[in-house]
């Protein structure tokens, strides 16, 4: 192994420990013949490894576990208020689709009837305007119906 | 690694209080030092360590055992402290300085492993090292040599490939000796 080689791995895997025992094997046999790459492998280890194995463990204060505790509690409570809402919301919604239903037919039997209704008035009066017209053309001569047959009303019966 | 039974995850999901403060109390460690590392102060990291657990709590219920439940929650823990990290940053102007005080304050009395006597100035040269690094970088080394995961666990934790990780660790390694080291000039 070359000593270009050899460094890469001794940045890397070797200070790692994730070489296999083969390569290991090699790259020690390097190394024993190479100081540069003992020099190199010695700063790996004391510059870039070390200081951080030796990094202490941080702990979280106690204070940490009773705000989640307390998030976690308030989002159950939140989440049964939702879910209770959601029920609610989904049983007017199909209330509000059978009250608009019978609505719907309520407003059909009251306007439909009286929609017949006027438009049967409208036909009635139709017909008795045009009667009375008629009628009154009678009398007149001069209504829509007006029978000019040239002899007064009267001698027509006489 | 954490190793959290399936059956525990599975309580939790349905709603279990303690089966979740078991959670927790396994994995809090690991988040809050994932997101303190990253973000450089005690008051960020714990409000990062809230979010994430308030998130998993949620979020269980969707989680499908088809990776380690570890990896699921390194890369939440990971995504909220960057996203903090970054909107943190914008606000205060371009970088943030990591907290000084933090080594001095009783933050972390008591639970720090080991006793070296050098415990304060490793802690200063680690936040400042890390604080020297792209983020990207930063999560390979946190990942890898603080937490001491394997190089596919921190692929998986960031989503990214096996040969990014290696990369991105032999880049900030270089850098980190370049800065750090006596020799590093002749590397």
């Amino acid at each position: 192994m070359r000593c270009g080689k050899v460094r890469k791995i001794l940045f890397t895997a070797y200070v790692d420990g994730e070489l296999t025992e083969k390569t290991r094997q090699e790259v020690l046999a390097h190394m024993e013949k190479c100081g540069k790459c003992r020099e190199v492998e010695k700063d790996v280890r004391e510059i870039a490894v070390y200081p951080f194995v030796r990094a202490r463990k941080h702990f979280p204060s106690e204070e940490v576990w009773r705000n989640i505790k307390s998030r976690v509690e308030a989002g159950l409570s939140q989440g049964r208020i939702s879910a209770a809402l959601e029920r609610v919301r989904e049983t007017m919604f199909f209330r509000k689709k059978v009250f608009a239903v019978a609505a719907a037919c309520i407003l059909a039997v009251i306007i439909i009837p009286r929609t017949y209704n006027n438009s049967q008035n409208r036909k009635i009066a139709y017909f008795l305007s045009e009667e009375m017209d008629f009628l009154d053309s009678l009398g007149t001569g001069n209504g829509a119906f007006s029978l000019d047959l040239g002899i007064p009303m009267e001698d027509l019966f006489m | 690694m954490l190793k959290i039974s399936d059956d525990t995850i599975k309580r939790a999901a349905e709603g279990d209080m303690e089966a979740f403060e078991e959670i927790y109390r396994y994995s809090s460690g690991y988040v809050h030092s994932v997101a303190y590392r990253i973000t450089g102060n005690r008051q960020d990291a714990e409000e990062v360590t809230q979010d994430v657990f308030v998130r998993v709590y949620r979020k269980l219920g969707t989680f499908g055992f088809r990776s380690a439940f570890s990896t699921w929650l390194y890369r939440i823990a990971m995504n909220t402290a960057i996203n903090l990290y970054r909107k943190k940053s914008k606000e205060r102007g371009k970088t943030i300085p990591f907290d000084d005080a933090v080594a001095a304050d009783k933050y972390g009395e008591g639970k720090e492993e080991g006793n070296n006597i050098d415990g304060e100035d490793n802690e200063k040269l680690v936040r400042s090292m890390l604080e020297s690094l792209p983020e990207g970088q930063r999560a390979c080394v946190i990942l890898r040599n603080i937490e001491g995961l394997k190089y596919e666990e921190v692929a998986r934790a960031l989503g990214i490939n096996l040969n990014t990780v290696r990369s991105r660790l032999n880049r900030a390694r270089e850098r980190l000796i370049s800065l750090y080291g006596k020799r590093g000039k002749d590397l």
